[in-house]
């Protein structure tokens, strides 16, 4: 790798860190979802300091081409994210449905037994 | 872990047993107007509640106009969260027995008392109106009966209960059945899966000969182009919710 790309590497990295403690510190992200994506932050951060680490990995394992290991990491990573967050998803859901099915039972119970309010409708 | 749960019996209580009519309903005010009327003429002995899934209509004005007693929801949950509305005010309200019926007039409130009546019984805790016992009234596609026929098939595999209608949405629920729907009910496509889930929680499932008629208003919740996702997710959540926990 040229230094030239090292040096984009690092600093898009670096960034993509700050931009997590950023949202961290505004309270946008809840911490158990910060810590993953920093873990992955810091392990990019590794990679792209110590650029021969990755092929030392890579070696050790018997993947020729250094690259792939990366890929293959990202890919699953991100794989990972997409499936806690749907199983996020559908949790969310469940408490938006038993919601508006106990405020619909509260409203309900509110206008029967207040009658005056049927006219003004 | 086999746990034989006898249905309670309701007889003997006689006149104290509640019992509430659930009516879910999108868009269809007018369809509504009549079942109601029906529903005071033929069964004055039990609650409504329509729930009024979101419409866009004039449905809740409607409501409030004629005095009808319906549960407002504010977000469109599609049929299992509205259905499932309706037994959580059935357990808010202490009700002993729930009966579903489909908004669009298909089901006559006639047939109540005769689906009711194992649940009074205390001879099963699910009741379902079939319309394939006696074969007769509206009997729907040939398509639909086949795929029909097959969730039959996988019901009857998982939980070696004979139904003939697993997709009828004109089905009464005894006390212990409407606690266990308002705490858990499936979204989408709710009826073969329902009867699976009931059957794995031990409950008595029983069938009785209804006659249906055609749609008045609306049309089926499932449509041509949807109805080879319906099979397949309605097949896929039977087998699970036979392999889920307790």
């Amino acid at each position: 790798m040229n230094w030239v790309t090292q040096i984009i590497t690092v600093s898009v990295v670096l960034l993509f860190n700050l931009y997590i403690l950023r949202t961290l510190r505004r309270e946008l992200i809840d911490y158990k979802y910060a810590l993953v994506w920093l873990f992955a932050g810091l392990n990019m951060l590794v990679f792209a300091i110590f650029p021969n680490f990755l092929s030392f990995v890579a070696s050790k394992l018997g993947i020729g081409l250094p690259l792939n290991l990366l890929f293959f990491l990202a890919i699953l990573f991100v794989l990972i994210i997409c499936f806690r967050i749907n199983i996020t998803i559908a949790n969310l859901k469940r408490r938006v449905y038993a919601l508006t099915q106990h405020v619909a039972v509260l409203e309900n119970k509110i206008r029967s037994q207040d009658p005056s309010d049927e006219s003004k409708a | 872990m086999e746990q034989v749960l006898r249905p309670e019996s309701l007889v003997g209580e006689g006149v104290d047993v509640k019992k509430l009519i659930i009516i879910p309903a999108f868009n269809e005010a007018n369809s509504l107007v009549v079942l109601v009327d029906e529903i005071i003429k033929k069964a004055p002995d039990y609650d409504y509640v329509i729930v009024n899934d979101g419409s866009y209509d004039h449905t809740s004005e409607m409501c409030i106009e004629k005095g009808l007693n319906f549960l407002d929801l504010s977000l469109n949950l599609g049929i299992g969260g509205a259905v499932q509305a309706g037994y959580v005010y059935a357990r808010h309200h202490g009700y002993d027995i729930a009966v579903q019926i489909d908004g669009d007039g298909q089901h006559d409130p006639a047939y109540l008392d005769r689906l009711i009546e194992p649940l009074v019984k205390g001879e099963a805790d699910f009741s379902l109106g079939s319309r394939y016992i006696t074969k007769e009234g509206f009997q729907s596609s040939v398509l639909r009966r086949l795929g029909i026929k097959w969730l039959n098939c996988i019901i009857r595999l998982l939980t070696h209960v004979k139904i003939s209608d697993c997709t009828s949405g004109f089905r009464a629920v005894n006390k212990k059945v409407i606690a266990l729907f308002a705490r858990n009910y499936p979204y989408d496509y709710p009826e073969p899966e329902t009867i699976v889930d009931v059957h794995r929680h031990g409950f008595k499932i029983t069938e009785v000969p209804v006659v249906m008629r055609s749609r008045e208003h609306g049309t089926s919740s499932i449509r041509m182009f949807k109805s080879v996702y319906y099979m397949i997710k309605v097949s896929l959540a039977m087998f699970v919710a036979f392999f889920k926990r307790r």
